[in-house]
């Protein structure tokens, strides 16, 4: 059979291979078809010029099927990795999930704790105690308190915990001495403030309960000590020892009821 | 829904959303055939863009000319190789090849062995395009390469000798193993004498497979060229196929 252009029908060309006709032939070279019209072999067989583009589409075929494999494959990869990376944070979290719940409960209780603060009456302030050691004063009763209300009262106030063993600077510092932050009282206790005194200066004792709020206001001019007769509920409690302009100590101390 | 018939949908009902699925592809064939060598890479965006605008001229004519014979995608993947020809034969921009395509040849083992049976699929296929001859060139080229004849490379010529003078010519055939080309030759024209119709010379076969050996090269080689095979190189190309065929 001489190089001529043998296939004629269902191409428009006239002589080589059409569109069509170079997807069919390349479809089978690369195994995409079992059979091909034997008019198209025999044309490829005796036609140089559609062999070279028979191969070229196919080469280019194989060409971008390899491409494409290889970007699905770096696609599942990049989901594979992305997929690893949820699950070792779904075992971290497993993992943590204990820990989580504690810390959650212990918020939960905090949280609670919070709102029945702030949804509790304000007590009113205990007034002023000038001249403190007022050995007449009425002791409180302690009224059985409900579990709950009763730990309130020792939830440290925030502010006040910033102020507690603070240390301030000053030209002149009574060094105020009054009970250590572990002290227990107990209604009816005394406490007892010393410090140096400085002179034209004047010395206060301010107690506030864990929420802030004022309970008494102890004037101590011209002295360099002062006791005051302790009549409050149970709960964590501050004191503030301040001079005319400067704060000088805050310290803290808790009231428990008076065993029965 | 298959692929090709969601494809076919498309170009009757949608075909701009039909170009718009197949964005990726026309992408990967600019951009393999700027690597063949046709167009510097820098050009392959502006590339893409003309395919494009002539897809969207030629939309009506691929809905009438496509025959629906072959999948469409393979169809599609012609017609765009077309249009970036004929810009290629336009700017008659012919670069050499990328060098993408010399650094494919010094990576690692796998990746070697994974060229070396891409390429001699290719050979498969250069081959396979010579239809009726197709037989005869794979046995010449197994000779050629010193590779065991087996009564199998005897089978599927026009004539069948039977099943003994299949043995026996595979024997002659193997005997020829070393020895010069020559002798190759006029064993393969014996063995041809018996296995097809025609009757042809040493000389003839040698002649014959020398011009349709020079094509193989050349489909090979590809134009740009993207190879540099001779002869010598094919039968080595067999050869590691068989031996790594054999070592399995």
């Amino acid at each position: 059979m001489k190089e001529k252009d043998k296939y004629s029908p269902g191409h428009e060309h006239a002589s080589h291979l059409d569109e069509n006709e170079l997807a069919l032939f390349a479809e089978f070279l690369r195994h995409e078809r079992e059979d091909l019209p034997a008019g198209l072999r025999e044309h490829v067989e005796t036609c140089a010029r559609c062999r070279a583009e028979v191969m070229a589409v196919t080469d280019m075929l194989g060409e971008v099927g390899r491409q494409e494999t290889e970007d699905e494959r770096l696609k599942t990869k990049d989901q594979r990795l992305r997929r690893q990376e949820t699950r070792k944070l779904e075992t971290n979290l497993r993992r943590l999930a204990p820990v989580i719940r504690v810390v959650a409960s212990v918020a939960a209780v905090i949280f609670l704790a919070w709102i029945i603060q702030l949804i509790r009456p304000e007590k009113p302030e205990a007034g002023d105690m000038a001249g403190a050691d007022s050995s007449g004063s009425v002791m409180p009763v302690v009224e059985p308190a409900d579990t709950l209300l009763l730990a309130q009262a020792f939830v440290p106030d925030s502010v006040l915990e910033k102020l507690v063993n603070a240390t301030y600077r000053a030209a002149h510092d009574p060094k105020p001495q009054g009970p250590t932050n572990e002290t227990v009282f107990h209604t009816g206790d005394t406490l007892r403030i010393q410090w140096i005194p400085e002179a034209g200066e004047e010395y206060l004792l301010v107690i506030l309960n864990n929420q802030g709020a004022q309970q008494a206001k102890i004037q101590a001019e011209r002295s360099s000590s002062l006791q005051w007769r302790i009549n409050l509920e149970p709960g964590l409690y501050y004191w503030k020892f301040l001079g005319k302009e400067e704060l000088w100590k805050v310290g803290k101390f808790k009231v428990l009821a008076v065993a029965h | 829904m298959s692929e090709n018939e969601i494809d076919i949908k498309l170009l009757r009902e949608d075909p701009r959303e039909l170009l718009l699925r197949y964005q990726p592809l026309i992408r990967l064939i600019v951009k393999s055939l700027a690597y063949q060598g046709f167009l510097p890479k820098r050009d392959i965006p502006d590339l893409v863009q003309d395919v494009n605008r002539k897809l969207v001229e030629r939309l009506p004519r691929i809905r009438e000319q496509y025959n629906y014979k072959s999948r469409f995608k393979t169809y599609f993947s012609v017609v765009v190789r077309n249009l970036c020809m004929e810009e290629f034969r336009k700017l008659r921009v012919i670069t050499e090849p990328q060098p993408e395509i010399y650094e494919h040849t010094s990576s690692e083992n796998a990746t070697d062995q994974l060229l070396i049976r891409q390429e001699f699929e290719r050979l498969q296929r250069a081959v396979r395009l010579f239809y009726r001859d197709e037989r005869a060139l794979w046995l010449t080229l197994r000779v050629l390469a010193d590779i065991d004849i087996t009564t199998a490379d005897l089978d599927g010529f026009g004539k069948d000798p039977g099943p003994t003078a299949r043995r026996q010519l595979a024997r002659q055939l193997n005997a020829t193993f070393r020895k010069s080309r020559k002798e190759k030759f006029a064993e393969i024209s014996r063995a041809l004498l018996r296995l097809d119709e025609r009757d042809r010379t040493p000389d003839a076969i040698r002649k014959w497979f020398t011009s349709r050996l020079d094509e193989i090269l050349e489909l090979m080689n590809g134009h740009p060229p993207r190879s540099a095979y001779t002869l010598e190189i094919l039968l080595i190309l067999i050869e590691k196929i068989e031996s790594d065929k054999n070592s399995l």
